[in-house]
């Protein structure tokens, strides 16, 4: 077990190693001179003298190996280097915003799973009635919403309509609902889609029938032993998801005034914020690959089968 | 419904009994949620003091204190907001600091700091008469001395390179209230770079940190003479300004303005809307979408308000190839286009016409020297075919030497999201008097590296400087080569008309200056350099309910004239 974690672990060694390169050279190849951006979005007006000494300054002269070097050197210490636009540590500015999409990330999941689990099942057991048709349309509208239109159009009934939420959430958790539940909709939407179908296949299933001849009703039988089964797959995409989640939403973020790692990515990136951006990077693969380690070990848990080949092979 | 109780999803352990059955995913959500323990909450609202944090419907402010809140678009950097540093919006800085001398609106310099100066014949020794008894929001005096310390902390600085007044030969306090300051060149600008929002403003030298005889110590807080001072700052959530009782004018009517970061033009129109915050608007507080400022005026719930900028949107053209090298052809381009329907139609009567190079407001601008031409498709026509431009195949599109007349127009939505619509109306004018124009249209970086470096366009939408840096910043950053000598300039690339800038921003004698003006802005208007298409407009709105005596500020970092808002009686 803990040597197939640590397997696990070391074999991620060198898909981080080609995130960081990757993340490095992306960063630099997109257009634009950094130093020139970055004089510029603080009003500086350039001028060639200025532009030298401050490519001078951020160590730009170098040639790109160095400069890569000296940054991996840094960041396998997670030392990220100073934002060239804020100026402080990259790690404390993520360390400022993760919080709030990990509280976000977490809400609309969880939200997701609320919702679409009870749907799902009653959509499976009275398939084809008006209800199931009515998901249906509803799911598919969901998977299609761009959020930040969802998120306006709430906002605009919650918080300006109705007034009961306000309209500048200012991150806070009392608040999460009305950005949690527009993130989640397209993910639960899915989840709805594909529970449904797992539930509507395991109906025939030999267990299933054996418990409805023991005497269970249709609805009792479909969550009792149909929703555990139905329910593994979508444990993988779950995590994927997640992951997805975590690596901030922009459009919500930015709607609903909830300061998370999304909007200060992308603005990041519209600035050419370089060290921003690969630890940004860097930090989004972690997190995918810590999710798909963590998947791993738990299907080894609870499904046998997976344990024995792995440790057979 | 279930929608509207304020449940925290997160916290909320009640799960649902077949949720039980998901162990695995429980199990995974606990791990990860346990990686975030202990640091969910972000500095919010509690260090605010008052907890005026989120309440919605205009919430008024403990203990009957008078407070206004403002939406702003984005973090104000205020722990670093250093008098003599670019960091911290530029609004800010009026605020809290203040100059010698401040933009007095319309080309004109008032004093502040300063009561009064001389300038030496050659236009390089200013001597400042300094208002006595001004004291910084912390206590300390305002002299001489502070006025020296304040300078030395960044003349010189390579950062202000592009200003007149970084090169000083001398800088002398004569007596506690007199500074003289010679400079190295003598433009005529030096004293308006006095009234910038920075670096000439004044930070209280208590607020660097103690270092005898080194002014370039490190700062320790936004500390200045003006109205304002800073009462709390959470970074990326918003803070709080309340008056300076030091202050030497008159006092700001209310006790607080709130500022809240709003990044969402939209959510700011909505916070408006519920009464979360009570002014929006601004170009560099945080600006209102184009197409709802005909929305909010048209509902009595609030009021707009508008003022001219100093701003002109320009259509540029790019001659590196000499492919505009004829002046009929720009003039049939600028012919094409309906400059008043751009205005009207298009942006609903939000902005000006674009009837000269530069806004009616801008100095040394008259109508003689700074005329446009109205929009006249038939002439456009008839200019294209006196070129020999004509549409031989019937298609739409003219053609010469079998080379069809086809234009890579480059442009941005990153800072104004209405070039957009700007751009394709352009497009669709050009098109019917037979210029086939493709739309290229980039990110902000994309954009600044093809019009500045890589320069592969034909056309693109440009804008100048505004408020106190027209015209004579403007026209060196349009003319001078970028942003090295040897390289196209920005706008359009000529020795005479470089001559002429440097000759005209060097001339001291007023009325001098005007002929010279009137020479070079003459020439640039005549031999149509560039299209001017639309003059935007600065515009605010606020909620009348809450908010009294709104008078809209001089410029852009000096939006509102803060210091006279009052909040109404019936809130």
């Amino acid at each position: 077990m803990a040597r197939f974690i640590i397997n696990r672990a070391l074999q991620t060694l060198p898909m981080l190693l080609l995130v960081a390169i990757l993340a490095f050279a992306l960063s630099n190849a997109s257009s634009g001179d950094v130093a020139e951006i970055t004089l510029r979005t603080q009003g500086i007006e350039v001028t060639p003298s200025i532009l030298a000494a401050t490519r001078e300054a951020m160590g730009l002269n170098r040639p790109l190996h160095v400069q890569f070097w000296n940054w991996l050197r840094k960041a396998a210490r997670l030392d990220f280097g100073i934002s060239y636009q804020s100026r402080k540590p990259v790690s404390d500015e993520i360390a400022l915003r993760f919080p709030a999409t990990l509280r976000l990330s977490l809400a609309a999941t969880l939200l997701s799973l609320i919702y679409s689990v009870p749907i799902a099942v009653l959509a499976a057991r009275y398939k084809d009635s008006a209800l199931d048709q009515a998901v249906r349309v509803a799911t598919t509208g969901g998977v299609v919403i761009p959020d930040f239109w969802l998120g306006l159009m709430l906002l605009y009934l919650f918080g300006v309509y109705l007034k009961i939420v306000p309209v500048i959430t200012g991150s806070e958790n009392r608040y999460i609902l009305l950005p949690a539940f527009t993130l989640s909709v397209t993910y639960g939407s899915t989840y709805i889609r594909i529970l449904r179908a797992n539930l509507i296949e395991l109906k025939s299933a030999g267990f299933i029938r054996a418990a409805r001849a023991r005497g269970l009703g249709e609805t009792a039988a479909l969550v009792r032993h149909g929703l555990r089964n139905a329910v593994l797959p979508l444990a993988t995409l779950l995590g994927i998801n997640f992951g997805r989640l975590l690596g901030g939403q922009i459009a919500c973020e930015t709607v609903f005034s909830w300061n998370g790692i999304g909007k200060f990515a992308i603005e990041s990136i519209r600035l050419k914020d370089l060290p921003v951006i690969q630890a940004y990077l860097l930090v989004v693969a972690l997190t995918y690959i810590a999710i798909n380690l963590i998947l791993d070990v738990i299907y080894m848990f609870i499904d046998p089968k997976i344990r024995v080949g792995r440790e057979t092979s | 419904m279930a929608l509207s109780k304020n449940g925290s999803a997160p916290g909320g352990g009640a799960a649902p009994a077949p949720l039980l059955r998901l162990g695995l995913l429980a199990a995974l959500l606990a791990l990860l949620g346990a990686c975030g323990g202990g640091e969910t909450s972000p500095p919010a609202a509690g260090q605010a003091g008052d907890g005026g944090g989120g309440g919605p419907a205009g919430q008024a402010a403990a203990g009957g204190e008078k407070e206004l809140v403002v939406a702003v678009v984005r973090d104000g950097a205020l722990d670093e907001m250093d008098a003599a540093s670019y960091n911290g919006p530029l609004f800010l800085f009026k605020m809290i600091y203040e100059g010698l001398v401040e933009d007095g609106g319309g080309g004109k310099i008032i004093p502040v700091l300063a009561e009064s100066w001389d300038i030496s014949g050659d236009g390089r020794t200013y001597t400042f008469h300094l208002r006595d008894g001004v004291k910084f929001s912390d206590g300390t005096p305002f002299n001489a001395e502070a006025v020296i310390f304040n300078l030395k902390r960044w003349v010189g600085d390579e950062m202000f390179s592009s200003l007149s007044s970084y090169e000083i030969e001398d800088m002398q306090a004569v007596d506690p209230l007199t500074v003289r300051v010679t400079f190295k060149r003598g433009d005529y600008s030096l004293l308006i770079e006095q009234s910038y929002p920075r670096p000439v403003r004044f930070l209280s030298p208590a607020s660097v940190e103690q270092d005898p005889g080194n002014p370039k110590g490190r700062f320790t807080g936004p500390v200045g003479t003006g109205p304002w001072m800073v009462e709390t700052y959470v970074k990326e959530e918003g803070y709080t300004l309340v008056p300076n009782p030091h202050y030497w004018g008159e006092r700001p009517k209310i006790d607080r303005l709130r500022f809240k970061v709003v990044s969402d033009a939209q959510a700011r129109v909505m916070a408006l809307r519920s009464g979360e915050v009570d002014i929006i608007g601004g170009e560099l507080v945080g600006k209102i979408p184009i197409e709802s400022i005909p929305e909010l005026m048209a509902d009595p719930e609030f009021e707009v308000h508008t003022k001219d900028t100093l701003c002109s949107h320009l259509l540029a053209f790019n001659n590196d190839a000499g492919k505009f090298g004829d002046r009929r052809l720009r003039l049939a381009v600028s012919l094409a286009i309906d400059k008043k329907a751009i205005t009207e139609s298009l942006f609903d009567g939000i902005g000006e016409v674009a009837d000269g190079l530069f806004q009616r407001g801008v100095p040394y601008a008259t109508p003689q020297n700074n005329h446009g031409y109205p929009g006249d498709p038939e002439r456009a026509r008839a200019l294209l075919d006196e070129l020999g431009y004509v549409d031989a195949d019937g298609d739409g599109v003219r053609e010469r030497g079998g080379e069809r007349l086809e234009l890579n127009f480059t442009l941005s939505a990153a800072e104004f999201p209405e070039w957009k619509p700007l751009g394709e109306f352009i497009q669709s004018q050009l098109s019917q008097v037979g210029i086939k124009v493709n739309l290229n249209i980039l990110d902000r970086n994309g954009y600044l590296e093809t019009t500045q470096r890589s320069r592969k366009f034909d056309i693109a939408l440009i804008r100048t400087p505004n408020d106190s840096w027209m015209p004579h910043s403007a026209l060196p950053e349009l003319f001078q080569p970028y942003p090295d000598p040897g390289r196209p300039a920005r706008l359009w690339t000529d020795p005479a008309i470089m001559e002429m800038v440097r000759t005209t921003l060097a001339t001291i004698d007023p009325d001098e200056r005007q002929r010279n003006y009137d020479k070079l802005l003459g020439f640039i208007s005549d031999t149509v350099i560039a299209v001017p298409v639309y003059f935007p407009i600065a515009s605010m709105a606020v909620n009348p309910r809450r908010v009294r005596n709104f008078v809209m500020g001089v410029n852009n970092f000096a939006p509102v004239e803060w210091s006279l808002l009052e909040v109404s009686a019936d809130d």
